[in-house]
């Protein structure tokens, strides 16, 4: 047994035109992979990673104007009742509850100095890993992210090296500047907050530019911006009509629960945003054609292969006859020389992979945004299904090849 | 007597015709004789070397190994005939390119389970050696002349101790000094007590001849020995 897995295995490796065939399968090989890691690094994105951030698991609460009025209820009424439900951790009134505000202190060459501010509480901040959380004597204070860059557009972030970022050493304890204008511009306000935490980033998930403060903050930049609005023909202001609120559930998973509690409440809801699932459900779609019709062609190709490496072999296959191999000792010689050079292309695959792993990496190093922090799900399925793939092609040549060497010419 | 054909006769068909090429051919082969078997091209003498080498099954009647009658035998037994009674020599050599050729004179032990690993490294050694080849053991066939060449086939040949040789055109790619020396040691090999069976078209191999056989006619008939 030894000496014919020697005589299948060993001698292969001394063929060119077999070294050529398992470096070239290894090569459409390594590319399903890369295919199919692609594929599952975004669906993971889109069911998993895409969900951990503050936006998925905002709902929008709405009870208009008039019905507030006829059912003589008060927005801290709502407040109340919001505040009352269950896996609920964070209420804001919407308008106040996310904003962009600019800070000259924060920008330089490669920031905007803007920063994404958040209506947060303690209950629901990201883990603190310096600093403090929100203290009650002082409303006027901040939680930045530790990797803290002071941007607007995200895509300014691709680029960016992590020491490209706003220095988090003396940021603590620092009172940093905001200035914004009312809505017509005529007004320019000063807000200052103290920087008293920093969090912990979210691994897969872009917070670069999200820093938390206490809701009172950002209701007074709300009413300074709407401070010169027109007011409506009874002199209301507009910010009255702005009766929505934000509120944060503990879970993604509880969000259809709160959304069912709050509709029978006679609220409307409606996420704070939602992802294009269609979208990527398309590209999936289509991806998983490619990876078939790829699968086809290696499955060809592989066939193409062994016929020809049969063509090769075949006097010597002959050979092995005169020499008194029996056909169970043929068949299997050329079984286990088909299989090993499936082993080895796949093996050639794997250890080929592990070239663009080691770059993409290294290149996360320098420039860690670059994929939006996406996790990288390597798949390394098609090298499995490609091997299942080039099995079932031998059995089916197997079958011909062998038949033919035993073909005898009487009748 | 260690080889016999009785009453055999071969056919094949050609879409609906019957193409007779060896009819009722009866003969017995000794040990310790060299055979000279010739006749014009498409005579048979292919076929019957096939036949007699357990490769080509006859249409009718038998062959006999050792008094064994083969046709009675599975595939796996005249495999095993074939790997430790019978050795092969072709005019191409027919060695394998990816091997050297200790690995080429080794390839008929690998299935013989009456060797170790040791015994059949030294009996490589012992065969090359005693062909001539002593210091060409690590070398691929394509580093190896024709004569070289032909010489680790017959060593190959020898691999497992047969009792006969079928040599189909050994000297059909060499010079005239290596079909010499080719036939030489087939010679000697059936003064050792081997069977030794040559188709050849070359005129010379009937010096080294002890029966003549010519295929005429759909049979085998006897010549005179070349008497030196």
């Amino acid at each position: 047994m030894k000496n014919k897995l020697f005589l299948a295995t060993f001698y292969q490796l001394r063929r060119k035109s077999n070294l050529f065939n398992i470096f070239f399968i290894g090569i459409f090989t390594f590319l399903t992979v890369l295919f199919g890691s692609y594929n599952s690094s975004a669906i993971h994105y889109m069911k998993y990673d895409i969900y951990d951030s503050v936006k998925q698991k905002t709902l929008i609460v709405s009870k208009s104007q008039e019905e507030l009025e006829m059912e003589e209820i008060t927005l801290d009424d709502v407040r109340e009742d919001l505040n009352k439900l269950e896996y609920v951790t964070n209420v804001a009134r919407f308008a106040s509850f996310r904003n962009y505000l600019y800070s000259p202190s924060l920008e330089n060459s490669k920031q905007s100095g803007y920063v994404e501010l958040y209506a947060s509480n303690n209950s629901v901040l990201p883990e603190i890993v310096e600093g403090t959380n929100f203290i009650e004597e002082n409303k006027y204070t901040m939680i930045c992210p530790q990797n803290f860059f002071a941007i607007d557009n995200l895509e300014d972030l691709w680029y960016m090296k992590k020491k490209d970022g706003i220095s988090t050493n003396n940021l603590l304890g620092q009172i940093i500047p905001f200035e914004y204008k009312s809505n017509s511009g005529m007004r320019t306000y000063t807000i200052e907050l103290q920087v008293v935490g920093l969090y912990k980033n979210n691994k897969y998930h872009v917070d670069e530019n999200v820093c938390y403060v206490d809701e009172s903050v950002l209701e007074e930049v709300l009413y300074n911006q709407y401070s010169d609005d027109n007011d409506d023909e009874n002199g209301v202001s507009n910010l009255v009509y702005q009766t929505d609120f934000a509120i944060q559930v503990d879970e993604l998973k509880n969000r259809e629960l709160v959304e069912k509690e709050l509709i029978d409440k006679g609220y409307s809801t409606s996420p704070m945003s939602t992802v294009a699932t269609a979208y990527f459900d398309d590209i999936t779609k289509k991806m998983n054609s490619m990876t078939f019709g790829i699968l086809s062609i290696i499955f060809l190709f592989v066939l193409i292969v062994l016929q020809k490496k049969y063509k090769e072999e075949k006097s010597q296959y002959q050979l092995m006859v005169y020499l008194g191999y029996s056909k169970k000792n043929i068949r299997f010689i050329y079984n286990i020389s088909n299989i090993f050079n499936i082993i080895l292309s796949c093996l050639c695959a794997l250890l080929i992979s592990f070239i663009p792993i080691f770059i993409f990496y290294k290149i996360l190093s320098i420039y860690p945004f670059l994929f939006h922090k996406w996790r990288l799900i390597v798949n390394y399925m098609p090298i499995l299904m490609i091997f299942l793939v080039s099995l079932v092609a031998n059995f089916i040549t197997s079958i011909f090849h062998t038949i033919y060497l035993f073909e005898d010419e009487n009748e | 007597m260690v080889l016999e054909v009785r009453n055999m006769s071969k056919q094949y068909r050609k879409k609906n015709t019957k193409v007779e090429v060896l009819k009722n051919v009866s003969y017995k082969f000794e040990k310790g004789k060299f055979y000279w078997i010739n006749g014009k091209s498409g005579a048979g003498k292919s076929t019957l070397i096939q036949i007699l080498g357990l490769l080509l099954s006859p249409s009718e009647g038998k062959i006999l190994i050792e008094d064994i009658d083969v046709g009675m035998l599975s595939d796996n037994e005249r495999a095993k005939i074939r790997n430790q009674k019978i050795g092969f020599v072709f005019q191409s050599f027919y060695l394998n390119p990816l091997m050297k050729a200790y690995e080429n004179v080794m390839l008929p032990m690998y299935i013989n389970q009456n060797y170790s690993k040791e015994e059949r490294k030294a009996e490589t050694l012992r065969l090359l050696e005693m062909v001539g080849l002593k210091d060409r053991t690590k070398h691929f066939p394509k580093e190896l002349s024709g004569g070289e060449q032909q010489r680790v086939a017959i060593a190959r040949a020898l691999a497992n101790h047969p009792e006969i040789i079928l040599a189909d055109e050994p000297t059909g790619s060499l010079d005239p000094e290596n079909e010499k020396k080719v036939l030489t040691f087939l010679k000697q090999l059936a003064k050792e007590g081997k069977c030794v069976i040559v188709v050849s078209h070359n005129p010379i191999t009937k010096e080294y001849a002890d029966k003549i056989l010519l295929i005429e006619e759909h049979n085998i008939r006897e010549e005179k020995s070349y008497e030196k």
